[in-house]
């Protein structure tokens, strides 16, 4: 249990000889520089994270999303100990952690591929550091069983690693974590090589089991859903950099920019070119033909930021989205049936669009080629700026 | 369904039978032809089934006082040898493998060098005579072989790359354990195969090595096996002159120098014939290692 705080974190991999070299005869050439994907490159090297500050409070869940190369295990795995940090400052418990050893900072981790040690038995496994800490062996003994009872794995205690199964791993993984009972627990993408079904069943292990053990976690995903569930606060990352902190509904209501508003939530928020109008203190949006009214409490963040009318990316999600008797027009490509509800893929002059339609409210079936009219309501739309991406609601 | 083509495995099997004869045949004519007697060997040649079984090459070897001795010196060497060397090798392929290790290119460039260029025998019996004074030691027989194998070290740092994913590493260090305990308790018990691949290989080349012998010992007491059994071999005056007159009573005529040089050969090779069966499990997966994604 601590507070961590990473302010103004960086992380820039420097160029090993040769590579610089090498990147300078190209700028000499005149060549263009090829630039990677999610990559900054500089003259220092490449810059893996940046200007990333973030207060986790004590026993908070805080989770780390965003695409690959995005800079979330690098945070990680420096608050880990296990990369060097560039530049700025960490914090455990008030104590600066830059130079301090993995071992010295009180933390554990699990990691996505297990990283068991495969030559011992699960309660070596678990009992690992607690021996290496010197614990008396009653001692050990009682804090390996606990910890195999909280995960469920009593029973494989004196099997090697290979004789179970990937989830049953994991739960291993987990609880040679736990047994240090350490003051922050740091899980990189722990649930990544489990099949979905198996996945469901960790993600709700590991919701009872924060409630159990009590301490700060920090929780590395790629997957949205993770994030959603688990976390108390969500980090967006991209390109290095924090695109948004805030709680999962926070993120989902209101994104902060287009990459977040793409990011999260399942299917994508269907994204429209746009206009918004200002006349006097109310805001419309005009797109397809249609037109708008935002809701009172956006107009209010819109005026506050002394928004005036100008072209807008317009984004609003599927499940906000209604099929209406009026609306913008647009043809049926692909109706998949889910169940509870159906997703229509449209065409909207040339735009893709999924509304979500819920069974229970359907009056006949939609065939490919169908026009449909959508609209949308003024609390669920949200205004982009075209030239920073921005919600202007920020 | 896959069909089983039974006449191509039959096919296989007898290519494969007869390969295996063919590289069995010369150690079994060695062997047997040894225990033949010298008199045979000149009349019928080398056989495989000798007219007369005579051992008299053998007690011709054995009644040389050093031989025991000599075997001794070599067992010691080999096993201090190997156990030393594959420590050191080992030491140095995991260090080559730690990526922000400061200086590890120029590091991984020495070694590799050693690949290509060696110093020379007069520099290296220069230096370990006058620097190292290890002239007539048992340090002679251990010293120059232990790091003499770049090879040895670039198929064990492949290992470690490829077979102990850095994320056991790291979960040790987190877990609170030091470098040298992350090497001894992790790192050397994960890599059984490859310690016993060059482990095998350094045992041969420390039982095989005379020349470290040839060059720096000239006191009989350090004398290693394969450097008197060559001293034997090629020089059966030698074998003649120091032989203790009253264990056999012979003389030069009575030396049966063709059955002898078989049966010298036998002698040095034996034990190792004996231990291969041991490694050849993990010496097969060591050697394979890396070539295709575990």
């Amino acid at each position: 249990m601590a507070e961590v705080k990473l302010v103004n974190i960086k992380k820039v991999y420097p160029y090993v000889s040769g590579e610089e070299k090498k990147k300078n005869k190209k700028k000499s050439a005149d060549e263009p520089e090829k630039k990677k994907v999610n990559l900054q490159i500089t003259d220092e090297g490449v810059v893996a994270v940046q200007a990333f500050n973030l207060d986790i409070k004590d026993k908070e869940f805080i989770v780390l999303v965003g695409p690959s190369g995005c800079g979330k295990s690098t945070t990680l795995r420096m608050v880990a100990g296990l990369e060097e940090i560039s530049d700025g400052e960490l914090y455990i418990d008030g104590k600066l952690m830059n130079d301090v050893a993995p071992k010295d900072r009180d933390i554990a981790m699990v990691f996505q591929n297990y990283a068991l040690y495969p030559h011992m038995t699960v309660y070596d496994n678990m009992a690992f550091s607690l021996k290496l800490r010197h614990t008396p062996k009653d001692e050990i003994d009682k804090k390996v069983r606990e910890a195999a009872e909280i995960l469920d794995i009593t029973q494989y205690l004196e099997r090697k690693p290979k004789a179970l199964s990937g989830g049953q791993r994991q739960r291993v993984a987990i609880g040679r974590a736990i047994v240090r009972a350490p003051k922050v627990m740091l899980m990189d993408e722990p649930l990544s090589n489990l099949d979905a079904k198996l996945r469901n069943e960790m993600r709700a292990e590991i919701i009872k089991l924060r409630q159990r053990i009590n301490t700060t976690f920090m929780y590395v995903t790629h997957d949205q859903t993770e994030a959603m569930t688990l976390g108390d606060r969500i980090v967006i990352m991209k390109d290095g950099y924090i695109q948004q902190i805030g709680t999962p509904q926070e993120v989902f209501n209101h994104p902060a920019n287009l990459f977040v508003a793409g990011f999260i939530g399942m299917p994508v928020m269907n994204f429209f070119d746009a206009e918004l109008k200002r006349e006097g203190d109310k805001f419309f949006v005009e797109v397809g033909g249609i037109k708008v009214e935002l809701a009172p409490e956006k107009e209010a963040r819109l005026l506050k930021n002394n928004v005036q009318s100008q072209p807008v990316t317009l984004g609003v999600r599927p499940e906000h989205t209604d099929v209406a008797e009026q609306g913008i027009a647009s043809t049926v490509e692909v109706a998949e049936m889910m169940g509870s509800s159906v997703h229509l893929h449209l065409n909207a002059d040339g735009k893709d669009v999924i509304v979500i339609v819920p069974t229970i409210d359907m009056k006949g079936s939609y065939k490919q080629g169908d026009t449909v009219h959508f609209t949308f309501d003024g609390k669920v739309a949200h205004v982009f700026s075209k030239e920073t991406d921005k919600n202007l609601e920020f | 369904m896959v069909r089983k083509d039974t006449g191509f495995q039959v096919f296989c099997h007898v290519i494969l039978a007869i390969m295996a004869v063919l590289v069995l045949f010369p150690l079994a004519l060695l062997i047997l032809s040894s225990m033949s007697s010298e008199s045979d060997i000149i009349k019928y040649g080398y056989s495989l089934i000798p007219k007369n079984f005579d051992f008299t090459a053998y007690k011709f070897i054995f009644s040389e006082g050093s031989v025991f001795h000599s075997y001794l010196v070599t067992i010691f060497v080999t096993l201090v040898g190997t156990v030393a060397s594959v420590l050191v090798t080992t030491m140095l392929a995991y260090t080559l493998t730690i990526n922000d290790l400061p200086g590890r290119r120029i590091l991984s460039f020495l070694v590799l060098f050693t690949m290509l260029f060696s110093g020379g025998l007069v520099p290296s019996y220069m230096m370990w005579t006058t620097i190292f004074h290890i002239k007539n030691t048992i340090w002679a027989l251990l010293i120059p072989n232990l790091l003499c194998s770049a090879f040895h070290i670039m198929i064990t740092r492949s290992y470690f790359q490829n077979n102990i994913p850095p994320a056991i590493l790291e979960s040790a260090r987190i877990d609170g354990m030091s470098e040298f305990g992350i090497f001894f308790k992790i790192v050397l018990p994960l890599s059984v195969p490859i310690i016993a691949t060059i482990g095998f290989m350094k045992a041969l080349m420390y039982w095989n090595d005379w020349t470290n012998s040839l060059y720096y010992i000239t006191d009989k007491n350090l004398v290693g096996i394969q450097a008197l059994l060559n001293n034997m071999l090629t020089n059966v005056q030698y074998l003649a002159q120091s032989m203790d007159a009253s264990s056999v009573a012979t003389d030069m005529a009575t030396v049966p120098s063709l059955s002898m040089r078989l049966a010298i050969a036998v002698v040095g090779m034996l034990p190792m014939i004996i231990l291969y069966p041991f490694f050849q499990k993990y010496y097969m997966k060591g050697l394979t290692v890396g070539a295709v994604k575990g």
